[in-house]
């Protein structure tokens, strides 16, 4: 049996709540937000949730993702256009049959591809741009294990003492699993999750096993390539001589013509 | 799967996923070294096709296109089915979808990289395919866009670009839930691959926005690309290529392939790993099971499938006889020479085998309780694999031997080279998927969590929610 151990450490000025239930949470940001002190809010959950997304962006523009999005597609779709136009220009000694150099039907393909990559390309960025992504400095409240998998955090942050009593009173009527102001914590309490019995982590048997596999596995490669080999040189190499088919040395393909 | 109140929690799904990830069986190692001699035996008959030259492989004039380009085509039609699942019917907000999309989508990466060796195979000096790509270079020299061979490169970069960015982002909340859940220098390999992730509202938000876009993206990336391989025949002069009929014809067959492979790996793979049990603890093969909507991947997933095949065969079978009748109809003695020798040639045996395959054996889904049985599904859904083979074999292989001078009319018959390498890229493809299911999660954590009702104070109070 292995576990995973977390410091479950809360900073002063900052609320840390953990919620086993979606609904109590969604109360508890609406209170939150209504009694002001929702200025400085991170919720987490394992999945995406719309009516937390309701709730903590109500009024909010959608995600600026797209426009991302759409710059990509225009620069890629102009770039790609120009790329074949271009290239064929600057090779004008090639007149297909009096056929237009640029070729609108025929361009029209990579255009396609390249708009979709760039788009694509452009909206990863936008992405990893949107969320500070690779995000391994975020606060230590959200780095709790237990975020991904059932239960839901709800950070508050930059509060004043007074503050971080009155969101606590709140958020203790809404049924949290735990609710931590980090202004009291004086020891960060250690939580324990016990994993499957199955572990997660390859022991020293594993590691043999591994060995031992990549050994047998590469036996097995090599017989298998010196048996088929062999096998095809007293079977088959036979008959394909006896077709004139010198198959060991061969340049060119022989004619099957009649 | 199991658990007492016979209800799904998320903690149980985060569980029951993460389960067989990291540690294997006597029969899983066995399963790979198999695919890595196969694979092995396939890098060896390159080898040997490298140090000879490309006469190694069986091409006999005029016939330069041979199983590479069947093999090709196959594996870039197997890699269809794992985008139409993830991307279109993401759009299309298919519930079924959610348990089989994760795996589907590595079978696309992985087809499409088996597919990406066939190219650089067939041109014989395989260091050399950086030509295929548009670089500035000293000489000028530019590719000839024009050609359906460089839109054909560029449709299938991009496809593989766009799955693979797309498959990466689906997995990011999955990796960092393993992170939560591992320790040590494991930890810190996940925590580097989720880039951190932790799932907060920010991240969320823009997150489900770019997936929408990715969808909104890969959707006519999918149609498109097996359209573009179309247009490598379709747009040559040769009898029994040169026709309009090939872009949906060859989507309609890729889709029909994929979605086939598709079954073939899930149905041991759930049965292995226990994911077609529904919440009470049974195993979910029943035709009329109230829980068969809650297995990860159970009957209903592979009862959706089959479906689609359904549908795909059909566009398929539909296209195989209006080619012919087009070929007939047309009154050109070289269009209807090349169907009637496919039907009554050399290759007539190919052809049949592609018939029975394709349209014959599939139709044995249209009954339900057949299309729930995991034993029928899988022999099905091999042969429709075999089938979708030997179409693009009879496709490539008879117009070339067959075309309009019959003084240059040849026999095309795959050498051990060719045969070796095809069976090699199979080992290839299986090595990478079974690696795949062992170090990544194969179904999606966090969308599967979105099926399960999510944990309400309302519901254990006993009120409505």
């Amino acid at each position: 049996m292995s576990e995973v151990f977390y410091e479950n450490k809360v900073q002063r000025g900052t609320v840390k709540a953990v919620f086993a239930h979606l609904d109590s949470l969604v109360d508890a940001i609406d209170e939150i937000k209504r009694a002001g002190l929702g200025h400085d809010i991170i919720v987490t959950s394992p999945l995406p949730r719309h009516d937390l997304e309701h709730v903590i962006y109500e009024g909010h523009a959608p995600s600026p993702v797209r426009w991302f999005t759409l710059t990509g597609a225009l620069f890629g779709g102009s770039m790609g256009f120009a790329l074949q136009s271009f290239t064929h220009l600057n090779w004008s000694m090639v007149i297909p049959a009096g056929k237009p150099l640029v070729s609108i039907p025929a361009f029209l393909v990579i255009t396609f591809e390249s708009t979709v990559l760039w788009g694509c390309l452009f909206t990863l960025f936008g992405l990893i741009f949107m969320c500070r992504l690779p995000a391994n400095d975020l606060q230590v409240e959200v780095q709790d294990p237990r975020l991904s998998d059932d239960k839901f955090g709800f950070v508050l942050n930059s509060l004043k003492r007074s503050e971080a009593e009155k969101a606590m009173e709140i958020l203790k009527k809404h049924g949290p699993i735990e609710a931590i102001n980090g202004n009291e914590q004086e020891k960060a309490p250690k939580v324990v999750i016990p994993l499957e019995d199955r572990g997660f982590e390859p022991n020293e048997t594993d590691t043999d096993m591994l060995v031992k596999v990549g050994i047998i596995v590469t036996i097995l490669v090599f017989l298998s390539i010196v048996g088929v080999r062999s096998y095809f040189d007293n079977t088959v190499a036979d008959q394909l001589e006896e077709h004139g088919y010198n198959y060991q040395n061969r340049a060119t393909a022989p004619s099957y013509r009649k | 799967m199991a658990s007492s109140q016979h209800k799904l929690t998320y903690g149980q799904v985060t569980k029951d996923i993460l389960k067989p990830m990291f540690n294997a069986s006597a029969v899983y190692l066995a399963l790979v070294g198999i695919a890595a001699a196969t694979m092995g035996w396939g890098g060896y008959c390159w080898y040997f096709q490298l140090t000879r030259g490309l006469g190694a492989a069986g091409y006999q004039p005029p016939v330069f296109w041979g199983v590479y380009i069947t093999t090709f085509v196959f594996w870039i039609g197997i890699g269809h089915a794992g985008t139409l699942i993830s991307a279109v019917l993401f759009l299309f907000r298919s519930k079924w979808r959610t348990g089989v999309y994760r795996a589907s989508e590595a079978m696309t990466i992985f087809g499409v990289m088996t597919a990406g060796l066939f190219p650089a195979i067939h041109v014989g000096r395989a260091w050399e395919a950086y030509w295929l790509f548009p670089y500035p270079n000293q000489r000028q020299l530019w590719q000839n866009f024009k050609s359906p061979l460089m839109w054909d490169v560029f449709a299938v970069s991009t496809y593989f670009s766009v799955s693979a960015i797309f498959f990466y982002i689906g997995l990011i909340p999955d990796i960092a839930a393993v992170r939560d859940r591992t320790r040590g220098l494991i930890n810190k390999i996940y925590g580097t691959l989720c880039l951190g992730w932790r799932g907060t509202d920010r991240q969320w938000r823009h997150y489900m926005a770019a997936y929408g876009f990715f969808a909104a993206f890969a959707t006519p990336l999918v149609l498109s690309v097996h359209s573009v391989v179309s247009w490598d025949f379709a747009m040559a002069q040769t009898m029994g290529w040169h026709s309009t009929l090939f872009p949906p014809y060859f989507v309609a067959g890729a889709i029909f392939s994929g979605c086939a492979m598709v079954i073939t790996l899930l149905l041991p793979m759930s049965v292995i790993f226990k994911w077609d049990y529904g919440p009470d603890g049974k195993r979910t093969t029943h035709t009329h099971d109230k829980y068969q909507k809650q297995a990860y991947i159970g009957v209903w997933h592979f009862d959706s499938l089959a479906k689609m095949c359904l549908l795909t065969g059909g566009i398929l079978t539909y296209a195989y006889a209006i080619e012919h009748y087009i070929g007939w109809y047309s009154d050109n003695v070289y269009e209807w020479g090349i169907f009637e020798y496919r039907i009554f040639g050399e290759y007539d045996w190919v052809f049949f085998m592609m018939v029975f395959c394709n349209c014959l054996a599939p139709l044995v889904w249209w009954k339900r309780s057949w299309r729930r049985n995991y034993a029928i599904l899988m022999v099905v859904s091999i042969l429709i694999n075999v089938g979708m083979w030997f179409e693009r074999y009879n496709i490539i292989a008879s117009a070339l031997a067959h075309q309009y001078d019959p003084g240059a009319w040849t026999l095309y018959t795959p050498n051990w080279v060719e045969m070796g390498i095809m069976v090699g890229s199979f080992g290839w493809f299986f090595l990478w998927f079974l690696l795949f299911i062992k170090i990544m999660p194969s179904v999606a954590i966090a969308e599967v969590k979105e099926l399960v009702r999510p944990p309400l104070k309302s519901d254990e109070k006993g009120e409505i929610a």
